[in-house]
């Protein structure tokens, strides 16, 4: 495994959304490059990993965590939230409702996680003809816009952007980084430093 | 969920005081459980800190902060594939390397070190948790295991160590369980070398580190040695080594057959080994062994009765070299048939004899087993008996129950050495019918097996019932050619022993304590760590090989008709005919390997005939030389004159005869060696026939996918320029439409226009009437000399 020498950041994504918009998809996509056409829900949560190179240099280690939809998990996919230094929340463009959702998912996002948290807003299934659509991409672009989110267009099934989706919003968390708005791998223990630590979600290889 | 409880506690870890103790203790209850709360203690990254305080305790050499740390990580992973995961992408793999206080550089000093009481505890975990990682059957899991060092790691404790035989017995498990999807692990294992120590207070430095030797020879060596040695090792308590012992050679006979079951190569390569040449005599007269020969060597050497009598033989020995035999000739043909050639005695026995062959001389020892196992069992009705006559005597008694203890001890040996033999057998014959009728041309080998299912009692239940599964399977895969056909094996069934006692055999076999509770791989593990009275007999892969075999032996001893044995006579007439075109590439490879088959049968039959050919030469020159002799003879007796020229004219006559009978004979045989040849040639263009279209096929195959590929890609383009052109083609409709409109109003406007300037002419033609008519009128009034203004006229002329 020799990509596995030289990353530098380990990330940790999260990605939530309604049940059935096709998370575990857009990870299996991502970690694997693969698509089940039959897949069971998701219990809890699952996880994977990737590492992706970004502008041509800069190696980071994707640490996925895929969480359930269904509304009986989401005191559990909350915990998930606070410490994700991305997320994806994702809509199914076949789905009016899982777009009409998105407004609370965003203030659960809004209400657990870190305020440095990138969150990139995913319209799923771009494959599906126009006929079978419950959402039109602008409507999702003009949401987004309204809420500064940014946007993206992917299908797990044909494989479409989905490492875009990525290395979009890992750049993004990049240049957060750079202008210090992480604090990578606390020093020793003290009360502030504590605090420092429970915001933590990046921490530097060793 | 109490918001962020978990992550808040995990936090504490960062303490380095009384807290983090605490702290540790109640994670490892969170932690045992519920799967949730291990992942969000993944997610929280628990697994670094847990690291991070071992590391910093010292590793395995540390306190039991070290244990509960490690206990902490496997309640963490066990039952918790996601975690797993987790763990294995995340690079943690490593950290068990170092935990272990393992690296390349320091290989003396993690061969021979000192195990404190803590240590093994600690280290028994780590290993564990390797266990869980690769129990998962991850293929993936198992190459990070081998990339991060883990398993040179785990080789070398186990085989070059002076670490306690429980860790090293459960080391092998943790490599059991690595080898089982990991082909790369198997073969970095069998290329690995290992300096076995022994631990002696014999030796100046207390150890003894032995010559190195391959890694696969060293777990045979344990198998069927155990731990060499003696207990005096490095740790605080000595082990009770006996019961250890035998749990370090289950573990490596189950390391063994991880290693082996889907490596056809290993098996073929100690196959080939096994024989008694292969030995290399060192310089101080030691003999160094190969994987093979330390098999052959157990297996072949059987104890006298007189050496036996001072219970100083092993049968457990012989034990597991049947076991580990078994597993190398389970599902493979080639393996077995390659086993069937293997020479029973050590070579320099042999100018005597024809060589016995391995198969032939189990056989042997099975007979000399079955008359020391009733010699036994009359000694000890013997003893028994004596002992009821001479209860007065209470000094001999002691004497006596030690003998008698004895006695019964060596009946249990040859049972053993009995039921070993028997295991091999069964599997070496199961699915192979030349095994088979290599055993049925002797044919006193099935007499040993049919006498104790007979045995109504004074049986052991095991002998009974794997003699009834190995006839059963003899029986049932007599398919071949061979001395005793299926139909006489069938009426031996019904007349000499029974199918009821066959059927009872089996299911006594099955209820008798020893195998039955085998119920599972670990639990064969666990009555080796623990000997019980009755003693360890089987390994879960044998236990398991006969539950999903004696059905079939019972199916096919029951059912009362013989299957057709299907004939090998060469099926000539079908190589000849031409191939059905409509046969796909399977079917194809199919029957290249069946003309492979045939020719491979063919070639046999030459040597067979060539073999006879120089017999019958041979025979024919010496009866030349009678024939000579004979002549001259009577040439002799023709100068004598004597009366008995008549008698040799007539065996002349006959000599003469059988000469001609001969050599008759051997022309028969050329020929049909020559035609032999000719379909064996014609076979093989066959062969080469088929590969070539097979090829063909294949390419077509290829090609056509590739069109289909490029189809499908020109499908895709015409797909998208085609929703393109229904966007164009709406887009022009809508615009359409407004055009359509537009052109709908204008219309109605100029027709209000047309009208409009209708009116405005019917109004001017309404005017220039009305003025012609006021002119008039004005003529008229001027004429009539009524005054008129000129103005108006003018105005008039105007309009």
């Amino acid at each position: 495994m020799d990509e596995d020498i030289g990353w530098k950041y380990i990330l940790k994504y999260c990605i939530i959304g309604d049940s059935g918009v096709g998370k575990s998809c857009i990870l299996v996509r991502f970690t694997d490059n693969n698509f089940y056409n039959t897949t069971t829900a998701t219990l809890g949560v699952e996880f994977g990993s990737r590492i992706i190179t970004l502008n041509n240099k800069e190696k980071v280690k994707v640490q996925c965590w895929d969480t359930a939809g269904s509304e009986r998990f989401k005191s559990i996919t909350r915990s998930y939230f606070r410490g994700a230094a991305g997320c994806l929340l994702v809509y199914s463009l076949s789905s009016r409702d899982s777009f009409n959702n998105l407004e609370s998912w965003l203030n659960d996002i809004r209400k657990y996680a870190d305020d440095n948290l990138t969150v990139l807003l995913v319209a799923n299934k771009a494959d599906i003809p126009y006929s079978d659509r419950e959402v039109s991409i602008e409507e999702g672009e003009n949401w987004a816009r309204e809420r500064e989110l940014d946007f993206i267009k992917v299908s797990a099934k044909t494989g479409d952007r989905v490492d875009e989706a990525f290395d979009r919003s890992a750049r993004i968390i990049l240049e957060k980084l750079n202008k210090g708005a992480f604090q990578p791998k606390a020093n020793k223990t003290s009360e502030a430093v504590l605090k420092i630590e429970n915001s933590k979600n990046i921490s530097s290889c060793c | 969920m109490a918001k962020n409880g978990l992550s808040n506690l995990i936090q504490l870890l960062d303490y380095s005081n009384f807290i983090r103790s605490e702290t540790l203790i109640i994670l490892l209850y969170i932690t045992d459980y519920n799967s949730e709360l291990q992942k969000i203690a993944a997610f929280e990254g628990i697994f670094d800190k847990l690291f991070k305080i071992i590391l910093s305790e010292g590793s395995i050499d540390g306190t039991i902060i070290v244990q509960d740390c490690l206990h902490c990580i496997q309640n963490l992973l066990r039952y918790n594939s996601s975690n797993i995961t987790f763990f294995r992408e995340m690079g943690f793999v490593k950290n068990l390397t170092h935990t272990l206080l393992y690296s390349p550089d320091n290989l003396d000093s993690f061969s021979l070190q000192y195990w404190s009481e803590q240590k093994v505890v600690n280290a028994a975990i780590v290993i564990d948790i390797v266990r869980i990682i690769a129990g998962l059957g991850n293929r993936q899991g198992n190459l990070s295991i081998l990339q991060s060092g883990l398993t040179q790691c785990l080789i070398d404790l186990s085989l070059s160590s002076n670490a306690p035989v429980t860790l090293k017995a459960q080391t092998l498990t943790a490599l059991t369980a690595i080898f089982s999807t990991s082909p790369q692990n198997q073969q970095f294992f069998t290329q690995s070398q290992t300096q076995p120590i022994l631990n002696s207070d014999a030796y100046a430095a207390g150890y003894l580190r032995l010559p190195p030797r391959l890694a696969t020879i060293s777990l045979i060596d344990i198998a069927l040695n155990g731990e060499s040695g003696d207990e005096n090792r490095m740790v605080d308590d000595v082990d009770s080594l006996k019961g250890h012992n035998l749990m370090f050679q289950v573990a490596a006979l189950s390391a063994f057959e991880s290693l082996i079951t889907s490596n056809d190569s290993l098996k073929l390569e100690i196959i080939a080994s096994m024989s008694h040449t292969t030995n290399e005599v060192n310089y101080d007269g030691s003999i160094t062994h190969t994987a093979g020969s330390l098999l052959l060597e157990a297996l072949s050497n059987l104890p006298t009765p007189e050496v036996s009598l001072d219970g100083a033989f092993d049968s457990q020995k012989v034990f597991f070299a049947s076991l580990v035999l078994s597993h190398v000739l389970r599902y493979s043909e080639d393996a077995r048939a390659m086993a069937r050639n293997i020479p029973f005695n050590p070579s320099e026995d042999t100018d005597e004899d024809e060589t016995v062959s391995l198969l032939h001389g189990i056989f042997g020892n099975l007979i000399t087993c079955s008359r020391e196992r009733s010699a036994a069992d009359a000694r000890l009705r013997e003893k028994e008996f004596s002992s009821i006559n001479r209860t007065e005597e209470p000094e001999k008694q002691g004497n006596q129950e030690n003998e008698e203890e004895e006695v019964k001890q060596i009946d249990i040996d040859w049972t053993r050495l009995t039921v070993s033999y028997l295991i091999l057998l069964s599997v070496w014959v199961w699915d192979s019918p030349a095994t088979v009728s290599d055993i049925l041309k002797e044919s006193s080998n099935l007499q040993v097996l049919i006498q104790p299912i007979k045995q109504s009692s004074g049986v052991d239940a095991l002998i009974q019932g794997l003699c009834a599964f190995t006839f059963g399977a003899i029986y049932k895969f007599n398919t071949g050619p061979s001395e005793v056909s299926k139909k006489d094996l069938h009426s031996i069934i019904e007349k000499q022993i029974g199918v009821d006692n066959i059927i009872q055999s089996l299911a006594r076999f099955r209820s008798d304590k020893r195998f039955c509770k085998i119920g599972s791989p670990d639990d064969a593990l666990a009555y080796a760590e623990t000997p019980q009275e009755d003693g360890w007999w089987f390994d879960w892969n044998y236990v398991e090989f006969f539950k999903g075999s004696f059905m079939a032996v019972q199916r096919s001893v029951i059912s009362e008709e013989i299957e057709e044995t299907t004939k090998v006579a060469p099926p000539l007439p079908q190589a000849s005919s031409p191939l059905p075109e409509s046969t796909d590439n399977t079917d194809h490879e199919k029957v290249v390997q069946e003309k492979d088959s045939q020719i491979e049968t063919h070639k046999q039959r030459i040597e067979e005939l060539k073999v006879k050919n120089a017999n019958m030469e041979m025979e024919m020159e010496r009866v030349n030389n009678e024939l000579g002799e004979a002549k001259s003879k009577l040439q002799a007796l023709w100068e004598q004159g004597s009366p008995e020229v008549a008698g040799l004219r007539g065996d002349l006559a006959e000599g003469v005869k059988r000469e001609e009978t001969l050599r008759a004979e051997l022309d028969k045989l050329n020929n049909e060696l020559e035609t032999l040849k000719q379909k064996e040639g014609e076979h093989k263009s066959a062969s080469g026939e088929l590969t070539t279209k097979i090829e063909i096929l294949e390419n077509e195959v290829k090609s056509n996918k590739e069109e289909v590929l490029r189809l499908k890609e020109q499908n895709d383009g015409l797909k998208s320029t085609n929703e393109r052109d229904t966007n164009e083609i709406q887009s022009t409709k809508n615009t359409n439409e407004t055009l359509q409109k537009e052109n709908e109003h204008l219309k109605t406007q100029l027709e209000k226009h047309i009208e409009s300037e209708k009116e405005h002419e019917d109004l001017l033609i309404l005017l220039e009437d009305m003025s012609t008519k006021r002119s008039n009128d004005k003529n008229r009034m001027k004429q009539a000399g009524l005054e008129v203004s000129e103005d108006e006229g003018d105005e008039d002329d105007d309009e």
